[in-house]
């Protein structure tokens, strides 16, 4: 077979460029790999690559002999309300934005933009004081407060994007057709922008289950902790640091992203793209 | 009322909600935490004198805070650079013809939406001098003859965190600059090509100045936000050795929660918020001029 | 149902003027189109007429009746947008039911008019497809039906045609006509292609730079134009202008230019005074020209390009400083360089203000 330059050069791209991808992608091999195998594999040095024997032992003991069902429960309900408020405050608003007139409209635009680049240690003393004081220390309500705060400019910014981009005549036809301006919102805009809804929705799911910060300062009882702070404080400070069950965990933690992030494949690169993104 | 009016009150209403949820929970938290930074207040009991700005003169005058000033500039600096040349690298090979390319983009992508938690606990088990791979794969091909301390020691602290937290984000460099890519007209390239220029010049010629302004933007972002960076480091190290890789956002973290010092860890968000703001205002500079350009 | 415009304006937020001091009262039943280029207001004024902008002057009535605060579905109009603006998540069907629905027409009837509407426009077949699986003909066909549906006052179409390739354009224009006799309505079209404007409407407003220069029939505006713009905008090819003088001989009034004369009807103008005169196309014929002697021609000229439709030739012709362009036979035998004789149809003259553009009628 004879090979040219330009196929020689197209196989040396790919075999690279593919190296590359798997040595970055190494670390969430491991940790399947590290979920899977025997305590005393994992343990040993030299250490197997592949486990000599799969194990569920450790997704049982995770599950069974640990909080972490209880985190997972927390985790749940604090990222379902957190997406469900976010997205209905968010939608109106960039319905607002894009399609309406007002005073202070761009005001509003630019503090969006401001709040979205916050850091949140800044408010973190103050909120904490505002959560204590609404009774909620300790509390889910008082996380999916804070949490729709802070995913909010970011659903907007995503939202207000997407409408934007939508024809306007559409809007104008529906009205036209008899629709009030709200009647021409949800029978043309929603459906119409329906795929940016999903993704929003799953991007602030996705936010709300990986904070850490203000699960960890707001909630002190164990029991109500969400799955980033009670499974590293739980499992991580103690003495005797048991690898296998964290990685499982881990493995459970991220199992609901991957989904997710299956969904939002597509639109990952023009949603955000499309948004950061100008010339 | 006429409808002009009776539009722009819709308007009005729907953003409503967005508005109160500003005002109330960032926009009073933000005076408040202004406040807070002017008295000596202990976080539990609530309770504390007004000092004026004793908090600030303090700051300015501790070693601590200079160090994780110094730590903070580091570990922004370091990153962005590394997540700029990372990110631009795999979205140009991301662009090409490369075999399975959805598939690869996913794997790239992921770390970015990966639990931080989970990523500092994937880490510290790699990194582990007893049992994790790394070292024993740098052992067994002898590059080192002992167990590397990672995290255990500076600057190998610093400089192993600053790695991981590229590992994590440079995916957002990646998606900015491949959609980025994907708007340039491919005749540009068969242009040059019958002009006679090889790769290397097609890519400084035609490749990056197309790029200068997603970079620009992405600089501005990532700076921001990796400036305000606390889950990554603070899982990975607590902040040490011996506050190596204390960061401010660390330090405020560390102020106003374990040492109980409210005012104080105020203070030095405040701080941190007036150093941001410089670029908050190159960020809005650069909207602005986008939305100019594209009026005309 | 007629339509009065009275003293339109519409002044945009950061200050441009689309429309100024429009007048015009809409016949009912007629076929009035808005014509001229782009950016002269003519969208504008029709979307104030559809509710989509509110005027910042003036009163919009329908018959006796005020409508300007009204909003677009209050007020009983239809629209075909250039675009179509067809709702993409629903099918053929839903989107001609959409109107009946937010009339609250009951179920039965809405889908015995949606069947109807369909077999008007021969679109019973796509009823239940998606528009994006639709060719542009379909989907246009859709936007009339959405139109049509549910016996708007008045019709309103912004440019429904300009998305077509030529071929189905000329089949579109005669369906329009032929629906437009049918159902009778108000039908208001805009439109920067004269020729649709020409061949569809009952009477014709030509727009410029957000004023109303004229309104008129066909032929009113194509054979008396009442400026230099609509002169200039209406026939192709367009009129030829030629910058000249009137002057008062002891023959009658003649229009002179360089290289040009020819006697004009000068009841219009009572002294001698600089003017530009029009002449169509089809008004410059090409005699003889002999060497010394002016014959019948009104000027000699010189052959520059010579385009063969096939139908007839187009000419260009220098006449002195001028450029003009004749409609000629198609078996004329030219070519370029050559010195013909130019004979102007004085009858056909038009003439107009050099400075105004204003024409200067009696």
């Amino acid at each position: 077979m004879r090979w040219s330059a330009r196929t020689a050069s197209l196989l040396a791209y790919n075999v690279g460029v593919w190296a590359v991808i798997l040595l970055l992608s190494f670390p969430l091999l491991w940790m399947v790999l590290t979920a899977f195998k025997p305590r005393t594999e994992a343990l040993s040095f030299p250490p197997s690559f592949l486990p000599r024997e799969w194990t569920l032992e450790h997704f049982r003991r995770v599950l069974n002999n640990t909080p972490f069902v209880a985190f997972f429960t927390n985790s749940v309900i604090v990222a379902v309300s957190t997406t469900a408020i976010v997205m209905l405050v968010a939608m109106f608003g960039a319905y607002s934005l894009a399609r309406f007139r007002y005073p202070g409209r761009r005001l509003v635009g630019r503090m969006i933009l401001f709040t979205y680049l916050l850091p949140s240690t800044v408010v973190l003393v103050p909120l904490y004081l505002i959560v204590v004081g609404l009774g909620l220390a300790n509390s889910l309500a008082g996380l999916v407060v804070v949490y729709s705060t802070f995913a909010l400019p970011f659903a907007l910014w995503l939202l207000h994007a997407f409408v934007a981009a939508m024809p306007v005549d559409i809007e104008e036809a529906a009205r036209v057709d008899g629709a009030s301006r709200m009647g021409a919102f949800f029978d043309v805009v929603v459906p119409q922008a329906l795929p940016g809804l999903i993704s929003t929705a799953l991007f602030t799911f996705i936010l709300s289950w990986n904070e850490y910060l203000f699960s960890l300062v707001f909630i002190n009882d164990t029991r109500s902790k969400t799955l980033p702070a009670g499974v590293t404080s739980l499992l991580l400070d103690s003495m005797n640091v048991e690898w296998n069950l964290l990685m499982a965990a881990s493995v459970l933690i991220t199992m609901p992203v991957l989904v997710f992030f299956a969904f939002l494949q597509k639109h990952l690169t023009r949603g955000f793209g499309a948004g950061a993104v100008k010339g | 009322m006429s409808r002009t009016n009776r539009d722009a009150l819709t308007g009005a209403a729907l953003i409503a909600p967005t508005v109160l949820f500003f005002m109330l929970l960032l926009a009073y938290p933000l005076f408040q935490a202004f406040w807070i930074s002017l008295h000596d207040i202990n976080t539990l009991s609530l309770r504390g004198d007004y000092v004026g700005l004793a908090n600030y003169v303090r700051l300015l005058e501790s070693e601590q805070f200079w160090n994780a000033l110094y730590v903070s500039s580091v570990w922004t600096v370091s990153s962005v650079v590394l997540q700029l040349a990372l990110g631009v690298g795999i979205a140009l090979a991301l662009h090409g013809p490369l075999v399975g390319r959805s598939v690869a983009r996913g794997m790239v992508l992921f770390p970015y939406l990966l639990t931080t938690a989970v990523a500092v606990l994937i880490w510290r088990w790699l990194l582990n001098d007893l049992y994790g791979i790394i070292n024993y794969v740098l052992q067994e091909y002898e590059l080192v003859d002992r167990p590397v301390a990672w995290l255990g020691r500076m600057p190998n602290a610093l400089m192993t965190v600053v790695l991981i937290g590229t590992w994590k984000l440079f995916p957002f460099v990646v998606i900015a600059v491949l959609a980025r890519l994907q708007t340039i007209p491919l005749h540009l390239y068969e242009a040059a090509r019958i002009d006679g220029a090889n790769a290397l010049e097609r890519f400084w010629d035609i490749t990056l100045p197309q790029l200068k302004g997603v970079l620009a933007l992405v600089l501005v972002l990532r700076t921001i936000w990796d400036f305000k960076e606390f889950d990554l480091i603070y899982l990975m190290t607590g902040g040490g050795p011996r506050r190596g890789t204390e960061t401010l956002p660390l330090l405020v973290y560390q102020q106003s929660f374990p040492e109980l010092q409210a005012g104080r860890g105020a203070a030095v968000a405040v701080v941190m918020l007036l150093i941001m703001l410089v670029f908050f205002a190159v960020y809005f500079r650069m909207q602005a001029a986008d939305e100019e350009r594209d009026r005309r | 149902m007629n339509v009065t415009l009275s003293h339109i304006q519409k002044r945009f937020a950061d200050g441009t003027v689309a429309v100024h001091d429009f007048s015009l009262e809409v016949a009912a039943g007629e076929f009035l189109t808005f014509l001229g280029p782009s950016g002269c207001g003519k969208t504008t004024t029709l979307r104030m007429i559809a509710g989509l902008e509110l005027p910042t002057a003036g009163a919009i009535h329908f018959g006796s009746r005020r409508i300007d605060d009204l909003a677009p579905g209050d007020r009983n109009v239809a629209m075909v947008f250039q675009s179509y603006a067809l709702y993409p998540h629903m099918t053929v069907a839903e989107n001609l039911a959409y109107p009946l629905r937010k009339r609250g027409v009951p179920r039965d009837e809405r889908a015995a008019r949606v069947a109807a509407t369909a077999k008007l426009l021969q679109i019973e077949p796509l009823l239940q497809r998606r528009p994006k699986q639709l060719s542009g003909g379909q989907q246009q066909r859709v936007a009339l039906g959405r139109a049509i549906i549910r016996d708007p006052d008045v019709f309103l179409l912004d440019e429904p045609l300009s998305n077509l390739d030529a071929t189905l354009r000329a089949y579109m224009r005669a369906e329009l006509v032929q629906l437009h006799r049918r159902i009778g309505k108000t039908m208001i079209y805009v439109t920067h292609d004269q020729v649709e404007a020409m061949t569809m409407s009952t009477r014709i407003a030509v727009m410029h730079q957000g004023r109303l220069q004229q309104v008129g029939t066909p032929a009113d505006v194509y054979a008396r134009p009442a400026n230099r713009f609509v002169a200039s905008f209406v026939g192709t090819p367009a009129m030829n202008f030629v910058e000249g003088a009137l002057r008062l001989e002891p023959t009658g009034m003649q229009f002179v230019a360089d290289g040009l004369a020819v006697a004009v009807d000068g009841r219009a103008v009572d002294a001698n005074r600089p003017a530009l005169a029009g002449f169509r196309p089809e008004d410059v014929s090409i005699g003889p020209a002999g060497e010394g002697g002016a014959g019948p021609a009104h000027g000699i000229g010189q052959v520059l390009v010579v385009e063969p439709l096939g139908h007839e030739t187009l000419v260009v012709l220098e006449v002195g400083a001028n450029q003009l362009v004749a409609r000629c036979p198609s078996g004329i035998g030219l070519a370029a360089g050559e010195r013909v004789g130019v004979v102007l149809n004085a009858g056909r003259a038009h003439l107009f203000d050099n400075v105004s553009g204003e024409r200067l009628t009696v």
